[in-house]
């Protein structure tokens, strides 16, 4: 019979966890989101040694503080002792910056087995790392490994049953900080050990916490019994601690414990040559050039959006020829056997919403997600952010928000799903918001095809112009309203790294299967409402209630309410709707052209689409996704009364 | 406050670091230190005196009490104008710094006490400290204070540029762009903003 265990991998970003988690788990991995966060849960089971091991691969993270979702994230499931051990990766090649989440998840006291990734690295940079006497001073085993062979994996599971088995070596040493600050921990925590939280986290941790000014833990301690005066004595201990040293406490702790880090790496590191120059350099050097680094920054932009357009554009050519057709085939003689008109109604249009998400959306997400994880897994995205970074904060974002920016021009749905590539909360949100007033592939259509083909190039160009404008004030304005610290750039420059085409293709087939899980239910029943409204013939009172606004306040003829509506299932399909509402395909005779551009205006701007919704609603959760959407309807409803405006007083 | 106004500031740092190492700063002296010609520092000196900046003993010259408020108040100027903004703006107007910092910056009590410590000790000209955005490729620094909010400050802190590490920066990007330095075996880059609040005094290559 197989026992049952859990362990967790920590780590930083860039050392290679996640090629570690996919070497042990392979295709048995499952994305999903951690409860209430956006951020990406993903598991996996593996089978060694009659164990059943399920390993959960815990976000990349530098700290444990509450800096981003991220931290908070891994913080809150080492806290909840679920995990029975948890291997914390460590890039051997920078340990002197990886040891300080080690110390942080000693400082928690969990028990701890330590993977010594990319020791060829380390060798290849000149650093000789003793592994055991490591692993003496931190009272943890350290097994050496090598990821993206597979080296030392097999040692690190055996490791990890040794010490379940034996249960020694388990918890790690608790470290210990400069005096002064140690009398300030030991004076904390016989306070804390009196309150009733001190039973569910270690006391010594909170206590440190406290000291660093840690908002969470600061909430929490409060809020218990007899937790106000432990605050006040914190805050005591605080300024005599500042009084000494002369900085802000988090930055007195993070210095202690790259103090402790460094005796740590005296003790168990040795530098025996110089970096040598090699193919990394090169690359390096060119993708961050002034002048260089823009041009190659600017093709593989290029061939990004061609990539995903080109290949997404044929994949969905194939699906719908092969797939959507005949599957629309097969429905129209299962109609003509249901003469059932409810039925009917239904059956189209589920069928309608779940082609259009296999047409539109897959085709187009597949290939993001494969291009997004060899950027990712190469080093390059904090490259491009490096070069873009002065650019993107013009409008309050910085440089990592260049990629879904762009994204959005061809489609917002996996520019939304990019936002992920931000750290904090508030800069995600920022730019999702900007994301969806990008005019996309689909709003270039409509801008093209009305404005562009009858009123002219310029004006046109001018809708875009709008909508820039538009992105730059919403965001400038989301900046100021949006709580939280404003962050600024501060990433990791990690040495380039060849991608493996293993754990890219597992990257995008657990991340692609985890979207369709959360898109298709949603764009099935937004299409199977708008497809009900339609048959049911309920467009017309819904035409006359829209009256007021359509007429009113755009200046548009009434029937230009229905593919507005409709727009927000297919916005290409809204200028051929249009030309259905109205009756005739020849526009100019029943629309002027400032109808035309105030049409144009508002659906270049008002809320993408059903799938850029659901995008949203995975990102952001419904209270912001409907937030963001109502905000581009508000302002798109604006736009397009000021612009009919302007055009009836210039008598346009 | 005119332009010579701040060179008489300077020419009181001048006096106070000169004291501090033990010399006695005369107008050869000080014109050495500040690179001016001599007839200008004999200029400066005798204004100094005039408004009891600085007082004459002899051959040399110390500063007043009132002297040495003037260097405090210039330098933590300085500081508040360069690193806690980032730009040159003009902090006129503010009376009370002591007030200033408390409020509008949220510094503690026990924080400041050690600023006003810092200030004093500080040898040298308050000028010689740079914000790691104006670094050039190349050189080396020594990080001396951080200057943004707690949550920045935090995360610079984590990334390994503690106070009292020693960073090389290795490039930037142009247009004010970031700046990546190599700090404990890894390389960081910091966008312009953050990296313009955190003070480095230069390393001279040996």
């Amino acid at each position: 019979m197989n026992r049952s265990l859990t362990i967790a991998l920590a780590g930083n970003a860039n050392v290679g966890k996640s090629c570690i988690f996919n070497k042990l788990t392979g295709l048995s991995q499952v994305v999903g989101n951690w409860p209430g966060k956006t951020v990406e849960k993903v598991e996996g089971t593996l089978y060694f040694q009659g164990y059943k091991i399920r390993v959960i691969d815990l976000p990349g993270t530098y700290s444990l503080s509450a800096y981003s979702a991220e931290e908070v994230v891994v913080r809150d499931y080492l806290l909840s002792r679920e995990a029975d051990v948890v291997i914390d990766v460590v890039d051997a090649s920078a340990l002197e910056r990886n040891l300080y989440l080690t110390l942080q998840l000693m400082e928690l006291q969990v028990p701890l087995v330590i993977a010594l990734n990319q020791v060829d690295m380390a060798e290849k940079k000149g650093l000789i790392i003793d592994h055991e006497e490591l692993s003496r001073l931190l009272g943890v085993k350290v097994i050496p490994t090598i990821a993206i062979t597979g080296k030392g994996l097999n040692e690190l599971l055996q490791a990890v049953i040794e010490v379940i088995e034996k249960g020694d070596q388990l918890v790690p040493k608790v470290p210990t900080y400069g005096r002064e600050v140690e009398e300030k921990i030991n004076c904390l925590e016989e306070n804390v050990k009196k309150l009733e939280i001190s039973k569910k986290y270690p006391p010594r941790w909170l206590s440190i916490k406290l000291l660093e000014r840690d908002p969470l833990v600061l909430e929490i301690v409060s809020k218990g019994e007899g937790g106000a005066e432990v605050v006040k004595l914190a805050d005591e201990l605080i300024s005599e601690l500042e009084e000494v040293h002369g900085e802000s406490s988090p930055i007195i702790m993070a210095a202690e414990r790259y103090a402790k880090i460094a005796e740590i790496i005296s003790k168990a590191q040795r530098i025996v040559a110089t970096p040598r120059v090699k193919w990394e350099r090169i690359f390096d050097y060119v993708t961050t050039h002034p002048v260089l680094g823009y041009l190659v920054l600017f093709s593989v932009i290029a061939g990004m959006l061609s990539l995903v357009f080109y290949f997404g554009g044929l994949l969905s050519e194939v699906i719908e020829s092969y797939i959507g057709g005949p599957l629309i085939a097969i429905i129209e003689a299962l109609l003509q056997a249901l003469p059932l008109e409810v039925v009917n109604v239904v059956t189209r249009g589920l069928v309608t919403g779940f082609v259009a998400g296999f047409v539109i959306i897959l085709p187009f997400i597949i290939p993001f997600y494969v291009i997004l994880s060899i950027l990712e897994d190469t080093g390059y995205l904090p490259r491009a952010a490096y070069l873009t970074d002065s650019l993107m904060h013009k409008i309050g974002l910085h440089g990592k928000a260049l990629l879904p920016i762009l994204l959005g021009f061809g489609c917002n749905v996996p520019a939304c799903l990019g936002c992920r590539i931000l750290e904090t909360d508030r800069e995600r949100y920022l730019c999702g918001l900007a994301v969806t007033f990008v005019p996309c592939a689909a709003r270039t259509v409509v801008i093209l095809g009305l404005v562009g083909m009858y009123v002219g190039i310029i004006p046109a160009l001018s809708i875009y112009l709008i909508a820039f404008t538009i992105i730059f004030l919403v965001t400038k304005l989301a900046y100021k309203v949006v709580p939280g610290e404003p962050m600024d750039l501060i990433m990791e420059m990690p040495p380039y790294r060849k991608p493996s085409l293993k754990v890219v293709a597992l990257k995008t087939w657990s991340k692609t299967k985890s979207f369709a899980a959360v898109a298709f239910p949603i764009i099935v029943a937004g299409s199977l409402v708008l497809e009900m409204l339609r048959i049911m013939n309920l467009m017309d009172p819904i035409v006359s209630v829209m009256k007021p606004l359509t007429v009113g306040l755009l200046g548009l003829p009434a029937e230009a309410a229905v593919p507005l509506i409709f727009g927000f299932l297919r916005k290409e399909l809204a200028l051929i709707m249009l030309a259905e509402a109205l009756g005739t395909y020849n526009l100019p005779l029943v629309m002027t052209l400032s109808q035309m551009y105030v049409f144009a205006l508002v659906v270049a701007i008002y809320i993408p689409c059903i799938a850029t919704f659901a995008a949203l609603i995975r990102e952001f959760g419904w209270n912001r996704a409907l937030l963001i959407s109502l905000t581009t309807l508000v302002v798109a409803m604006l736009a397009g009364t000021l612009a009919h405006i302007a055009l009836a007083t210039l008598g346009l | 406050m005119s332009i010579r106004g701040d060179v008489l500031f300077c020419t009181l740092e001048v006096v106070m670091t000169l004291r501090k190492r033990g010399l006695h700063p005369n107008d050869s002296l000080i014109a050495e230190e500040l690179r001016i010609p001599l007839n200008e520092v004999k200029q400066l000196m005798e204004e100094a005196v005039k408004q009891g900046f600085v007082v004459k003993k002899n051959d040399y010259y110390d500063l007043t009490e009132e002297g040495l408020k003037e260097v405090i108040r210039h330098r933590e100027r300085f500081i508040h104008d360069r690193f806690v903004h980032g730009d040159s703006r003009w902090s006129s107007g503010i009376t009370n710094w002591y007030k200033h910092w408390r409020q509008k910056h949220g510094l503690t009590r026990g924080l400041l006490t050690n600023f006003y410590n810092m200030l004093t000790e500080l040898e040298g000209r308050v000028e010689d400290l740079k914000p790691l955005s104006e670094m050039r490729p190349g050189e080396r620094g020594i990080i001396v204070s951080i200057a943004c909010g707690l949550g920045a400050a935090r995360r610079v802190a984590e990334m390994g540029l503690t106070p009292g590490v020693e960073v090389l920066v290795t490039r930037r990007a142009p247009l004010r762009g970031p700046i990546e330095v190599e700090v404990r075996d890894t390389r960081v880059v910091l966008g312009y903003g953050l990296a313009s609040k955190i003070a480095v005094k230069v390393v001279r290559a040996s």
